[in-house]
Order: structure tokens, then C-alpha cells, then sequence
């Protein structure tokens, strides 16, 4: 059943981190791999999660902001397919679950760019067989040593008998700041969590300098109408299952930092204007800087090309208008942003594109955080450690929207006949042999970057179903 | 002389074929052999086209076939008004899914066809169209057998799968798309035809590799 919007008590419900992220104060995250070893002792330990005692590890809820609480940690768990099954969850339900979910992340590789050294047989800490994975707790911490303790408990919940980790390869987190905005950061250097969806009845467009549209509940939350007309995702049955519940694309992103500043450097030097053939001379007039800008669709410091598009300008860039702008009105042809910049082709906006109505369909609510050393150019040994971003990508449909904006969007360009068939410049599954990237400019020819690799690889990933907190309790039922 | 019907010339050409001494056994072989790889072999089904390669996914055709409850002339003619009445809705939100170089509706022995070239994934596309003309679809349903359930637009994952499973085999368009191997092909090509009676086996491209917003942006009609 589908009903028109939230109703009161609805955060209550949700688990946190979903519609309000849990702020700068939780810097450390662990993501554990869980497979059910005793159904039973499974069973209870989720009961005991989702009792309000919070002095065992307990799901937090989206009624206020933890911080307020004075939570030093948050704990949330998101379900596959093969976990569900695991819990004893009826086949009647299983059955009202989508087909990408049931088919897992593994199996949707190829629409998702997973190939090559990205294939799921590559993936690590367990996430290469899917049948393992049953749960993914993520734990949430001012510090590593919050983490760690309910970590250890949620491991040795029902005396060790509820969950067993798959994998032994820890996939812990913590955040990166930029010293001079206090805004989060990826270890590419850019601002990060910029641009995150609003929702109606959830967000006061008064609390934002900006015109950025609310959207219908029922794109991230299940049971809503979603926000194209006259459609809404499936709702699993029972109602109490499938209501408030979202899904998540749960991905392990390794990050080539030192290839990627490398590939700048050196293509600045030779990247420039198109010739007849398409040769590419020397643009002594771009520096790092300007084309790291163009690649991503922000400067570094996250002021965007559309409403900064000099360097000058965004070190003086207001930072409360971080999403005061729409490419429709301030930069239909990409002369700004470019049309195939990473922010523009996930988030069009505004913008004319091929699938009129799919601008704001898709949208997908981005909670991530960095694993790994921050890469330090004056040490070798650095240039080689494992980093990356441990992301989540919640919606309410993993077809319609994760894998649109991956497929579609990211890996084809087909939201513009001027960027189809290319991907995108700093997540896409480039091929040197044959990736493009250009920016017209405004009197001078465009700019055209070729030879990009791969620099954010995929080391692992799973779809999971995020419960609502009495749903969660439903499953915990399962078998009394 | 009286009218010869469809069927009974449909068995005067299979005698025909089957009298030919030099087709008899290859017939009679090959209908048994895909029935029993058909029991044996349940995998041998092509995999839903999906390729990480730009170029693989333009331009790809579906054919869907949709058998009608009735065919006499006056249920198709009710079909008829039905589509012609929303006609207005079908081309606006088909220019809207943005994606679709052609698309036609046909009725053909019995059975509504949908023929439609579309750049992009395949169930991105349904799920497209069915934000864009889910209401056509509505009522295209009640004049067709075994129907999704609707409204399309309140049963979407049914609905895919609804027309995955009434999409015309599609052949392989080149021998290097034949898997797991050239030895192979006659084996899954009875097994496909066995279970497929409706297949796509050839298609042309005018000009390949080239979306359908590509094209109008080159011709400068607008995208």
C-alpha cells in the first residue's frame, strides 16, 4: 500500500543516517561483513538491537540528531537477499523483493562497470561471494575506540554465537576534513557530502540558501509515491517489512590518488584545443588546478564551476552557496561546468537532458566515508596503500536510480549527445585507449583530455535492505 | 474452389517439407533433439544484452508480441480506437523516455506488437516508458492475455518482467556474440526456437553506434 507522504513518528521508525546524516562529530566507521552462524541466536541478538537498551549495541533511529543525544556511537544494519533468507524470512516475502536486490550487486556487475580488475571476483573482505553476506552492521564513532568496543560486542552478541564475520580484512573508515572549510573531504581533495537530497515534510527549504527543490519521500523510503508520476517502487510484503525501509548500494571504492595527480599534471601539459583531426596541442593557459576543477565540476575547496569559474573566484567563494545554482539557468552549454563533469553527469539538475523527466528521479542519498592513509607525495611507500571511500548509496529503487546513474549516466552519457559514449572522468570505467573528456570555453576552442585511466576502482560492494526499526523487529520474530 | 485456410496450408507446407526425403530426418531430428535439450539444459536461454561498451547499447531493438484475447475484426477494431484515442499520449511521453529512435505498434496474427529501437539498458528503458506512457499501457492490458498486472505504473517490477517475457527472442547479431562457442550454435538456436516461437533473426543498422539524441542534435531538430 502506498500512502501520500510521511506521517508523524515517521523518523522514529527510519533508521538514522538515511534522511539526516550523523554530522562531522562521528568520524571513525567500521562496515562488518556478518554472515548469520545461528539463526536463533541471530534472531534474538536483533531483538536485543532494536530494544531502546542502549547499553548493548542498539540501531539507531532517525528521531533526532545523535549528537544531540550525546550518542558516542551510531549502529545501523543493512540486509541482503541470501541474509534474509538466512533469518528464516518467509518465502512470500522474499519473493516481493525486487529482482536487483535478489539478484545481488555481484550479479549486476557488467550494467554497473564492475569488469576487469573492478569484477566481482576481484572484491575483497568476503564481498566476493555474495551467498556469505548476510549482514552489513556499520558502526559509527566520535573515535576508533567507540567503534571498536561496539564492534566487539555486536561479534560476541548471544556469546558469539549470532553473526560470524565472513571476512577477517577490516573495512574501517575515517573522515577527512579540509582544515580551511571544515567540510569533509575525499582523499582526491575535494570537498565531499556537498549536495545530498531534500524531501518534503522532512527538510525546511528555510534552513537552505538555496533553491534546490524538495522531493517526494517515496525516492529514498519505501511505501511513497516516488517522484515520477503515477509510479511507486513495490513495497515488500508484509507492510511492516517493507514500509520505511530503503535500499542500499553498499560499495568499496579504491582511489588511485597518485595516478590521478598524474595524470593532470601531465595532461595539462598536453591536453588543448581540438584540430581537424582532433589532435591535441599544448593549453599553456590551464593549470592543475583549473582541469582538476573541470574534471570533478568543483574546485577542490567544493565552490562550483557554475557559479565560480575562475580560480580567483572560488577562493573568495561564499561557502553557504555551495548549491545555489542550476546548469539550466547558469550554464546550459558546460562553458562553466563542463556538460561531462563528475557532479553534472550524477546530478543534471535543472539541466535540458535526453530523459526529460528523469532530472530528479534518480537522485540518491551519498553517505561515505575514506578508508585508508591519506596519500603523501614526498613518501614512496605511500603511493601504494590501499585507499578509497566506503559509500553508500541509498534509494528507494537500485534499478531506477543507482544503476540509471550508473549505467546511463556514468559509463554512457546518455543524458547529452555531446558526452554519449564517454564516461565519466574521475569514477568511470576509463580506457586510456579510448576516454575523452573536453570543455568548450567561451571564446577560445575547446579543451579536449584524453588517456584517462581508471582512478576509482571497485574492490567490493553489495546490495543491502534497510529496515525500518519495527521491521527489523519483524524479522527478529521470525520462528519464536 | 474453396478459401484454404492459414492452418491447413501451414500443414500442406509442413507434409510438403516433410516428403522431401533429403529434410525428413533433419526435421524430425531436430524437433526432438530441442525438446529433449530443452528438458536437459535449462541454461541455454541468451542472458539479457548488458555490455559496459557505449556502442553495445545503442540502438537495440524490442519486439514485443502481445496476444489478444480476440481477433475478430470488431475487438481489433475497438483496439484500434483505444490507441488512436491515445495516440497524443504515446508520442508525447515517447519523446519524452528521450531514448526511442522508432517505435510501432502492429497488429499481427492474433497478437498487438510493439516493434521499438531504444539507446540505453533494457529495463531502463520499460521503466521509462512506463513513467511515460504506464496510462497507454493501462489500457492496452485489458485487450491482451495472461496481462500485467496494473496499473503498470503501481506493479513495476511485474510489469518488467511482464514484457521481458513477451520480447521476441533476439538471435545473435554477429557469431562472436554466440556463447559459449561456435560448436554450440545449432544446439542453442533449436532450444532457443523451441521454447521462442517469436524471434528477431537479422537486424539492419543505417547508421550504427549513434543514439537517437545524437542524431537529432547533428541534424539540428533539437534533443
Amino acid at each position: 500500500m502506498v500512502v501520500a507522504g510521511p506521517s508523524l513518528g515517521l523518523l522514529s521508525e527510519v533508521q538514522g543516517n538515511i534522511l539526516q546524516a550523523y554530522g562531522t562529530h562521528y568520524r571513525a566507521v567500521n562496515h562488518l561483513i556478518l554472515a548469520v552462524a545461528d539463526p536463533t541466536a541471530a534472531r534474538r541478538a536483533l531483538a536485543r538491537m532494536v530494544d531502546g537498551d542502549r547499553s548493548t549495541p542498539d540501531v539507531t533511529s532517525g528521531e533526532r540528531p545523535p549528537r544531540e543525544a550525546g550518542f558516542r556511537w551510531c549502529l545501523n544494519i543493512g540486509f541482503t537477499y541470501p541474509g534474509l533468507m538466512a533469518l528464516g524470512v518467509p518465502r512470500t516475502s522474499l519473493d516481493s523483493f525486487p529482482p536487483e536486490f535478489v539478484e545481488g550487486m555481484n550479479a549486476r556487475a557488467a550494467r554497473l562497470g564492475d569488469v576487469g580488475e573492478s569484477a566481482p571476483v576481484n572484491w575483497v573482505s568476503g564481498l566476493a561471494r555474495p551467498e556469505q553476506v548476510h549482514l552489513i552492521v556499520t558502526v559509527h564513532g566520535w573515535c576508533r575506540s567507540d567503534v571498536e568496543s561496539i564492534t566487539q560486542q555486536v561479534l560476541g552478541a548471544e556469546r558469539g554465537r549470532a553473526f560470524r564475520l565472513v571476512s577477517s580484512e577490516p573495512l574501517d573508515g575515517d573522515a577527512l576534513f579540509d582544515e580551511r572549510t571544515g567540510l569533509r573531504q575525499v582523499h582526491f581533495g575535494y570537498a565531499d557530502g556537498i549536495s545530498q537530497p531534500r524531501f518534503v515534510g522532512i527538510h525546511d527549504p528555510e534552513d537552505y540558501e538555496d533553491d534546490l527543490p524538495l522531493l517526494p519521500i517515496g525516492v529514498v523510503l519505501l511505501g511513497y509515491p516516488s517522484a515520477t508520476p503515477h509510479v511507486s517502487w513495490q513495497v515488500p510484503s508484509p507492510d511492516v517489512l517493507g514500509r520505511n525501509g530503503a535500499f542500499n548500494a553498499f560499495r568499496v571504492l579504491g582511489q588511485d590518488v597518485p595516478g590521478f595527480e598524474a595524470f593532470l599534471a601531465a595532461t595539462t601539459v598536453s591536453a588543448g584545443s581540438v584540430g581537424a583531426a582532433g589532435s591535441v596541442g599544448a593549453a599553456p593557459d590551464v593549470d592543475v588546478e583549473l582541469a582538476a576543477a573541470k574534471v570533478c565540476g568543483r574546485w577542490r575547496n567544493g565552490a562550483p564551476l557554475s557559479l565560480a569559474p575562475t580560480r580567483a573566484e572560488a577562493d573568495a567563494f561564499d561557502l553557504t552557496r555551495l548549491n545555489d545554482f542550476d546548469y539550466i539557468d547558469d550554464d546550459p552549454d558546460g562553458l562553466k561546468c563542463p556538460i561531462g563533469a563528475h557532479i553534472r553527469r550524477n546530478n543534471p539538475r535543472g539541466a535540458h537532458i535526453v530523459q526529460r523527466s528523469a532530472n530528479r528521479t534518480r537522485a540518491l542519498i551519498r553517505r561515505g566515508v575514506p578508508y585508508g592513509p591519506v596519500w603523501d607525495p614526498s613518501d614512496p611507500n605511500s603511493f601504494a596503500l590501499p585507499r578509497g571511500l566506503l559509500g553508500n548509496f541509498i534509494c528507494g529503487s537500485l534499478a531506477a536510480q543507482f544503476e540509471a546513474v550508473q549505467y546511463d549516466w556514468i559509463n554512457m552519457g546518455f543524458q547529452d549527445p555531446r558526452i554519449t559514449g564517454t564516461n565519466d572522468p574521475m569514477v568511470g570505467a576509463n580506457y586510456p585507449g579510448t576516454s575523452c573528456f573536453s570543455w568548450p570555453r567561451d571564446g577560445a576552442q575547446t579543451v579536449v583530455m584524453r588517456g584517462f585511466t581508471r582512478f576509482v576502482f571497485t574492490r567490493g560492494g553489495a546490495y543491502t535492505f534497510l529496515p525500518s526499526i519495527p521491521a527489523i523487529r519483524w524479522i527478529a520474530a521470525r520462528g519464536a | 474452389m474453396g478459401h484454404t485456410t492459414g492452418g491447413d496450408d501451414a500443414w500442406a507446407r509442413l507434409h510438403a517439407y516433410l516428403v522431401d526425403p533429403m529434410k525428413r530426418p533433419q526435421v524430425l531430428l531436430g524437433s526432438a533433439l530441442a525438446a529433449f535439450w530443452s528438458l536437459i539444459e535449462p541454461s541455454l536461454d541468451p542472458p539479457p544484452k548488458s555490455s559496459p561498451a557505449p556502442s553495445d547499447n545503442l540502438q537495440t531493438p524490442m519486439n514485443l508480441v502481445m496476444p489478444l484475447n480476440f481477433s475478430y475484426v470488431a475487438y481489433r477494431a475497438e483496439l484500434g480506437h483505444m490507441l488512436f484515442d491515445a495516440a497524443d499520449e504515446i508520442l508525447a511521453g515517447l519523446n519524452n523516455v528521450g531514448t526511442v529512435h522508432f517505435a510501432r505498434f502492429d497488429v499481427i496474427g492474433g497478437n498487438l506488437c510493439m516493434f521499438s529501437i531504444f539507446d540505453g539498458d533494457f529495463e531502463g528503458y520499460i521503466r521509462d516508458f512506463i513513467g511515460a506512457i504506464g496510462g497507454a499501457f493501462d489500457g492496452i492490458m485489458k485487450f491482451v492475455k495472461d496481462p500485467a498486472p496494473t496499473p503498470c505504473g503501481q506493479n513495476v517490477d511485474q510489469f518488467v518482467a511482464w514484457v521481458r517475457g513477451h520480447d521476441s527472442l533476439q538471435m545473435p547479431e554477429l557469431a562472436s556474440d554466440v556463447t559459449p562457442g561456435l560448436r554450440a550454435l545449432q544446439r542453442q538456436t533449436l532450444v532457443q526456437l523451441y521454447r521462442h516461437p517469436n524471434a528477431q533473426m537479422g537486424v539492419y543498422r543505417g547508421y550504427p553506434g549513434y543514439s537517437v539524441a545524437q542524431i537529432r542534435d547533428g541534424l539540428e531538430i533539437g534533443w
